[in-house]
């Protein structure tokens, strides 16, 4: 396990430099910020001034080695369009981004799995036939034009909730439902499915014939059927964390998403760099913990993890 | 969470009233739900009278913008977008008025000595600084000596004129100028509290700055809202406001900021496009305020900056291609009337403008002759532009009407939209042909100085290399006497007039949405930016 | 949406629609044949110029709201056909769903087959990678590609090919590995077939029914995605319409002239809808494991 850990973590690292390298070159490549700071009536020598200032005058490597020796021991370096520490920038995003991801998360996995779980056991009923079709629907609407309608409904019209912010547990719904709405109707789908399986098998019919009560029947069946709705899941939230640009935009969330658009337009590589490089930590860190959790959920599968994680992957991939 | 219908419910019956609604329904199933105007309740306009102390004691303003955020107002001189801090927080010595006229602020008199390079300014007395500590002529000093740390970019060509500050008293000081700089005392950085920026340092004053302006800065929650509480003891009394905190709130999406004043988030909706200002007229609570003239949306042709050969060197082109716009259709229905055709590049308020000048007509027949005669049947080039811009609203459906009035007349124009810092790097590296679309903030050319920028050879965004300009804007900035400045610069628009480097098209209001606890607010004309926050009062 | 997808053996090369009678996918068939015609010929059947600027004929209402049957669907506020854009806009967003399922399938499969195929170090190396690129932020790399390229519908599809292959890659590997190993494909290549024979003749036919599910429904995704890089200003430039562009330009209309929003939003929704179910359609159809 320890081996296995380690060889996760390292192949988490590697993953990071590889998408900071080619985030670094990418973003240098569409000039610097020199003429974004320099004052309209600026001449080209101030300019000039500006960009040896900053250090963009620098050769590329130069640049690139210094960033990586400041990546280790942990700074990040200073924003140059709002003159302060990137980490005192993108923490408190992070922190927002988290919030938000977390509590959409939270609203897909609970009434993904509850959805899904009950249209499994009652297959081919009335409910089960509603939960399929509005799954579709849920993966079919695209989630700025389900926030519009969301602010348009229950903002505007009804006055219910408010329009966008950050303050409280209000401002916290509107933007979360429309984030969860696709993983939600993707988890549903895939409970359903899952449960369905689980329930043809005959140790279920089995323990149904010796009576075992619905709540410990239903408790085993989620059980077994846990395995690939946690790989999703887990996917869903890493995608979630940089999904959440667009409903950021449109509820005027706090988090890295808006970090990250003006930081592009700013130019400012330091702050886009440590924006890329929380993101990919944490994606890698999710997918890290969805791996540890298959031994909790499942002990038989320490035993043949990667045979069962290909296939557990393979049935996600396609409910997904 | 308030609702605006609920408030102004009150006045005539005691229940909430809904829109109607209007739904279309689409095959999803999900009912689109507009909301319309109810009947009549009494409306926000008619109540002109401003208590003196407000029954709501803050008021939360929803920009699209406040760029770099920063807190500190002399830092806050990085564009337009951070003005509202420079504005609010800051108190500068030479201020502009709504009108844009310059008045005096924490100077009282100042004049220049014979040979235009010695400045004497006189300094205001008894004014109190945010911390509480008097206002003197140190305080000037001090903020002078800071911005020439480079990291002052903004600052870098007005520290390359200073050549020394001298105080003669606690409220006179000398400012000795390399060059003669007829701006110096009005672009010089608002003073700020000398004390306590020795005792806190440079980092520490940036986060928690302490200057004179109408509001003191209290807090921030970055690229969320900026929170500004009111300066009791400043000076200018008719600039206090009847409530206590002012709130910024950053909202990027238009759309987000039209809700945000329907359900009562917001009380000031800043940066609307006509047609979404539109959404709320008929609105029994919400009010449109507009700041006129904000700016001028100009194309400008950049290829008589380079010496490569280009039909679009022949004034007669240009010309031609001024005549094929439909401006008035522009401004009155893609702008629905907030904006109207522009005579020239400098506006009516622009020192020496000269207002013997004809806007030129909307004539598609002779610009096809003029086209034609020119040997450009089939003229074609790229319109490049930025997206987002505070200066020209819903600037991408204004490029689509100019390049479609073009098609018209036969001319084939392909329009490239970028990103703002590509753009202005381009822009300004000379690597853009053909035209561009630049938005020119009345603010800015209300000085005709600043002209200088797009139409001498070594602007910033030059589009043109005339040494008839540059010897015009030479003699205008070496210029230090009002009256002399005023008459080259009426040959200067007279020139710009003729010559057609760029086109005026339009020009366009800043359209605002004001909610029911606002009672009155003036608003700057020539402004697209968000505030001044002066002359604001709630209910 | 069975596990059956990627284990249950299929002996037989080749597709095996299995019939269902009465449930003929009828509403997605037709949805995603109008969606191809109009992908194909959208600008042809056009009944205006989708570009031509009329702003005397701005924001005109559509046939069914008290507009004049000239424009069917009402104007924009530039006074373009609203019809017009919608079916020329077709042909973008079919190009976009096209060229991402396309070249991410393409680029999946190879990935797929040489990584299940070859085994061994290389599929070590080939998963990683993927699962990378699964960690890397979408939509910032879109919005540093635009930033620095500007924006176009090559950018778009090459946004989400990079988001997609690695999903294809990963499913494919799977059933790669899975057929690989299946009596069959051994027997040939003990009667003497090579490597290259194997691959072509048994292993690719193979997983074409799952590859063909797969694009179905990414077909859904894409079309979603080139709509919110839109919403962002970062998707297909003016003034070519795209639906997403007609969608994110029509959000400030939904009180004053809602055909804006709303007839893209729902020619969007539609086919998205359209696409999900077909795709599920033939994800049963082609497994007998759902048959019961």
């Amino acid at each position: 396990m320890t081996r296995y850990t380690l060889s996760r973590l390292l192949q988490g690292l590697v993953a990071m430099w590889v998408i900071v390298t080619i985030v670094f070159f990418l973003a240098r490549l569409g000039g610097d910020a020199a003429a974004l700071l320099a004052p309209a009536d600026a001449t080209p020598e101030q300019i000039a001034a500006i960009r040896v200032s900053y250090g963009f005058d620098q050769p590329l490597y130069l640049q690139y080695v210094d960033y990586l020796r400041g990546i280790a021991t942990l700074d990040f370096g200073q924003s140059v369009s709002y003159r302060q520490p990137v980490v005192d920038l993108v923490m408190p995003a992070m922190v927002n981004t988290a919030r938000l991801a977390l509590a959409a998360f939270a609203i897909a996995l609970v009434l993904g799995v509850t959805f899904g779980a009950i249209a499994g056991v009652r297959a081919g009923t009335r409910y089960d036939q509603a939960v399929r079709g509005l799954s579709v629907l849920g993966q079919s609407v695209p989630p700025f034009w389900l926030g519009m309608l969301l602010v348009l409904l229950f903002s505007i019209n009804l006055g219910w909730l408010p329009a966008f912010g950050s303050e409280g547990f209000t401002s916290l719904i509107l933007p979360a439902c429309a984030l969860a709405a696709f993983p939600l109707a993707s988890i549903a789908r895939l409970t359903r499915s899952s449960v369905l399986e689980i329930v043809a098998r005959d140790q279920t019919l089995f323990e149904r014939s010796k009576g075992v009560g619905p709540a410990t029947l239903m408790s085993h069946i989620l059980r077994n059927a846990s395995l690939p709705v946690v790989t999703l899941a887990g996917i869903q939230l890493g995608a979630m964390f940089s999904g959440t640009i667009v409903v950021e935009n449109l509820f005027a969330w706090p988090g890295v998403g808006q970090l990250a658009i003006q930081g592009i337009q700013a130019r400012d590589f330091a702050l886009i760099q440590g924006i890329v490089v929380v993101n990919t930590f944490v994606f890698v860190a999710l997918l890290f913990v969805v791996d540890l959790s298959y031994g909790w959920l499942d002990p038989r599968v320490r035993a043949i993890k990667t045979a069962v994680k290909s296939r557990v992957e393979a049935t996600v991939e396609a409910a997904a | 969470m308030s609702n605006p219908r609920r408030i102004a419910a009150t006045g005539r019956s005691s229940r909430p009233r809904y829109g109607k609604i209007t739904a279309a329904v689409s095959a999803l199933a999900l009912s689109l739900v507009a909301a319309c105007s109810g009947p009549a309740v009494p409306s926000a306009d008619g109540s002109a009278e401003v208590p003196a102390s407000a029954t709501n004691q803050t008021l939360t303003v929803g920009v699209a913008t406040l760029q770099q955020q920063y807190a500190d107002p002399v830092l806050a001189n990085e564009g337009g977008n951070t003005y509202p801090i420079k504005w609010s927080v800051g108190e500068p010595l030479i201020r502009q008025e709504l009108d844009m006229r310059q008045v005096p602020a924490l100077a009282t008199e100042w004049s220049v000595s014979a040979d235009d390079l010695t400045w004497d300014v006189k300094l205001r007395q008894g004014v109190k600084m945010h911390d509480g500590s008097t206002f003197t002529a140190k305080d000037v000093q001090t903020s002078i000596n800071r911005v020439k740390d480079p990291a002052f970019t903004s600052y870098a060509a007005y520290v390359k004129k200073i050549a020394s500050v001298e105080i003669v008293n606690d409220y006179e000081i000398k400012i000795k100028t390399t060059v003669p700089y007829a701006n110096l005392v009005f672009d010089t950085p608002a003073p700020v509290a000398t004390d306590y920026y020795n005792r806190v340092g440079e980092t520490e004053f940036r986060k928690k700055p302490v200057a004179a302006g109408p509001w003191k800065f209290d807090s921030q929650a970055f690229n969320d809202s900026m929170t500004l509480t009111r300066f009791d003891d400043f000076w200018d009394k008719d600039r206090i406001a009847n409530f206590s905190k002012l709130v910024l709130k950053i909202i990027p999406d238009e759309s987000s900021r039209l809700s945000g004043i329907q359900t009562g988030q917001l009380d000031i909706a800043q940066g609307l496009t006509p047609n979404s200002a539109a959404q709320l007229q008929g609105s029994p609570t919400i009010r449109l305020a507009t700041s006129k003239q904000a700016s001028v949306a100009n194309v400008f042709f950049v290829d008589n900056w380079f010496d490569a050969d280009s039909k679009l060197k022949d004034v007669n082109v240009r010309k031609a291609l001024m005549l094929a716009i439909d401006r008035k259709a522009i401004a009155d229905s893609l702008y629905r009337g907030f904006g109207s055709v522009t005579v020239n590049a400098t506006l009516p308020v622009t020192l020496g403008n000269d207002t013997s000048l004809q806007a030129w007509p909307y004539d598609p027949n002779q610009a096809k002759q003029l086209l034609a005669a020119a040997g450009a049947g089939n003229l074609s080039f790229t319109l490049h532009l930025y997206n987002q811009t505070t200066a020209i609203a819903d600037v991408q459906k204004f490029a689509e009407a100019v390049i479609g009035y073009w098609k018209e007349v036969g001319v084939n124009v392909t329009m490239d939209a970028m990103d703002p810092a590509t753009y202005l790097d381009k822009a300004v590296k000379h690597q853009l042909t053909g035209a561009v679309i630049l938005g020119t903030p009345g603010l800015l050319i209300s000085d005709p100085e600043k002209l200088s920028i797009f139409y001498t050879s070594t602007g910033g965004y030059s589009s043109v290399k005339n040494a008839e300009l540059d010897g015009m804007f030479a003699r205008l900035s070496s210029t230090v006497k009002r009256d002399d400045q005023a008459k080259i610069a009426g040959e200067i628009s007279r020139k710009l007039h003729e010559t057609l480097y760029g086109l005026p098209v339009v020009s366009l209001d800043a359209v605002y949405a004001i909610g029911p606890k606002v009672a009155a607010w003036k608003l700057m004309e020539g402004n697209p930016y968000p505030g001044p926050f002066w002359y604001l009062d709630a209910k | 949406m069975s596990s059956a997808l990627a284990s249950t053996p299929r002996i037989r090369p080749g597709l095996r629609l299995r019939r269902r009678p009465g449930r003929r996918p009828w509403f997605s068939g037709t949805v995603m044949a109008i969606f191809a015609f109009c992908g194909l010929f959208g600008s042809v059947v056009a009944p205006h110029d989708p570009d031509k600027v009329n702003l005397s004929q701005s924001l005109k209402p559509p046939v069914f709201a008290g507009g004049t049957a000239t424009y069917l669907l009402g104007t924009d506020q530039l006074g373009r056909d609203v019809l017009s854009r919608l079916l020329t806009g077709a042909q973008v967003s079919f190009l976009v769903a096209a060229g991402a399922v396309l070249i991410g399938g393409a680029i999946g499969m190879l990935v797929a087959l040489l990584a299940g195929y070859t085994g061994g170090r290389l599929d070590a190396v080939l998963t990683r990678v993927a699962d990378a690129s699964m960690a890397f932020p979408v939509v910032l790399l879109a919005i540093v590609i635009v930033a620095i390229y500007g924006k176009g519908v090559t950018v778009v599809i090459a946004v989400l090919v990079v988001a997609a292959w690695p999903q294809y890659a990963r499913v494919l590997r799977s059933e790669v590995i899975r057929i690989r190993t299946q009596e069959f494909v051994t027997m040939s290549r003990v009667m003497g077939g090579g490597r290259f024979w194997a691959i072509t003749r048994h292993v690719v036919p193979n997983t074409i029914p799952t590859l063909l599910v797969l694009a179905t429904l990414q077909i859904g995704l894409a079309i979603i995605a080139e709509g919110s890089l839109s919403f962002l200003g970062i998707g297909v430039p003016p003034p070519a319409a795209s639906w997403g562009n007609m969608l994110a330009d029509g959000r400030n209309f939904l009180a004053t002239a809602w055909w804006l929003p709303v007839v893209p939003g729902v020619a969007l929704s539609l086919t998205v809808l359209a696409a999900n179910l077909f795709g599920d359609w033939l994800r049963q159809a082609l497994d007998p494991a759902t048959r019961r």
